[in-house]
């Protein structure tokens, strides 16, 4: 008799657990998208009005802990180790190490390594533009993400527990 | 005392079906044909018994064993018939079970036919 | 047997219709379709061996 119930709770904490983390990764991709947005603002900010190196820049605008923020400083380390590391090559070896910690889907992570082709490689100009360009698209992604979390957050969780309940009848 | 058990669950399934009803109609219907299904399970004991009495009896008078089988075979026939066509009735598909219960008397016909039959004989031999 | 089957296909019955209802909130009518179609079944595999069990008594007692 017990032992049917603590089978039973066990199933429906798996399962609600298992609901929460999938609405989870919907939670979380608009937040961090607005991240990546306001950081990138900030770097807009120091590469027009300060002349530090990448790599110092990146290290300035990180001042939250957040798993966006260790994609500037992964970049920024791989940059500092010299041997002749380019700033694109160090920003896509930083995205391929923390894309699987993020909430990014495909279309984010493709936006984010075309940002990565544009770095270091033209003038001042050039670099403003490219970081303006990322900040619309991040904003159109930014946008669909919020509809998919407003759509499937609730909904993910709800199925969790409600599949757990289907479970127990079934099992009993 | 059976009868309090057997009215306990009608009631309870009575409920669940109108509940049901409100909210996805058609799986009301299910839980009418299991509800008929458990109660008639819960009654096969009593029924077997009164069957058997009934067989006990007749062999003491001397009925041939055909007429007593006929008879309990129409009385299979009606109740699954029934059974049947009032679930198809209250599904709301009348048509599906007036052809059940057609089915129904036609098998009915059929089986007692040989009965008549020897009926018939008799009342001829007796005749004239 | 007995109380017990009632109860489970009333809550299957009961799971579906609010499974239904999520589905349809979050526009996936066809998932919410698929759900029915899957409750429907689980039930029909539930009553079927009930279904079998009834007509052996009925053949049984009125010696078919």
């Amino acid at each position: 008799m017990f032992l049917k119930m603590a089978g039973c709770l066990l199933i429906l904490s798996a399962s609600s657990l298992l609901g929460h983390l999938v609405a989870q990764t919907f939670s979380r991709r608009p937040e961090e998208l607005r991240t990546m947005q306001s950081m990138l603002n900030r770097l807009e900010n120091e590469i027009k009005f300060m002349s530090n190196h990448l790599s110092e820049s990146f290290r300035r605008i990180c001042t939250e802990n957040s798993v966006v923020a260790d994609i500037f400083l992964d970049a920024a380390g791989f940059m500092d180790t010299g041997e002749r590391v380019t700033a694109q090559k160090a920003w896509e070896m930083s995205i391929k190490n923390n894309i699987k910690k993020t909430a990014f889907d495909k279309e984010d992570e493709k936006i984010l390594l075309d940002f990565g082709q544009m770095l270091g490689v033209s003038d001042l100009e050039g670099q403003l533009k490219n970081i303006r360009f990322t900040l619309r698209q991040l904003e159109i992604q930014e946008k669909k993400a919020e509809e998919a979390r407003r759509k499937n957050e609730t909904m993910y969780r709800r199925l969790g527990v409600l599949g757990g309940l289907a479970l127990i009848i079934l099992l009993i | 005392m059976d009868i309090f058990q057997i009215t306990g669950i009608g009631i309870i399934s009575t409920i669940i079906i109108v509940i049901l009803k409100s909210m996805k109609p058609d799986f009301a219907m299910y839980v009418a044909i299991v509800t008929g299904i458990v109660i008639f399970m819960l009654l096969i004991g009593k029924i077997s018994a009164v069957v058997d009495l009934l067989r006990e009896f007749s062999v003491r008078v001397n009925i041939k064993n055909l007429y007593l089988n006929t008879l309990l075979k129409i009385t299979g026939i009606a109740y699954i018939a029934e059974f049947g066509a009032e679930i198809c009735r209250d599904a709301g598909e009348s048509a599906v079970a007036s052809k059940i219960e057609l089915a129904g008397k036609v098998l009915i016909m059929v089986i007692a036919a040989p009965v008549i039959t020897s009926l018939l004989d008799l009342i001829i031999n007796i005749m004239p | 047997m007995g109380i017990d089957l009632i109860f489970k296909v009333a809550l299957v019955g009961i799971l579906v219709a609010i499974l239904n209802a999520i589905l349809n909130n979050s526009e996936r009518e066809v998932e919410a379709m698929l759900t029915s179609l899957a409750g429907l079944i689980v039930i029909l595999m539930m009553i079927i061996s009930e279904i079998d069990h009834l007509f052996d008594a009925i053949r049984a007692i009125f010696n078919f």
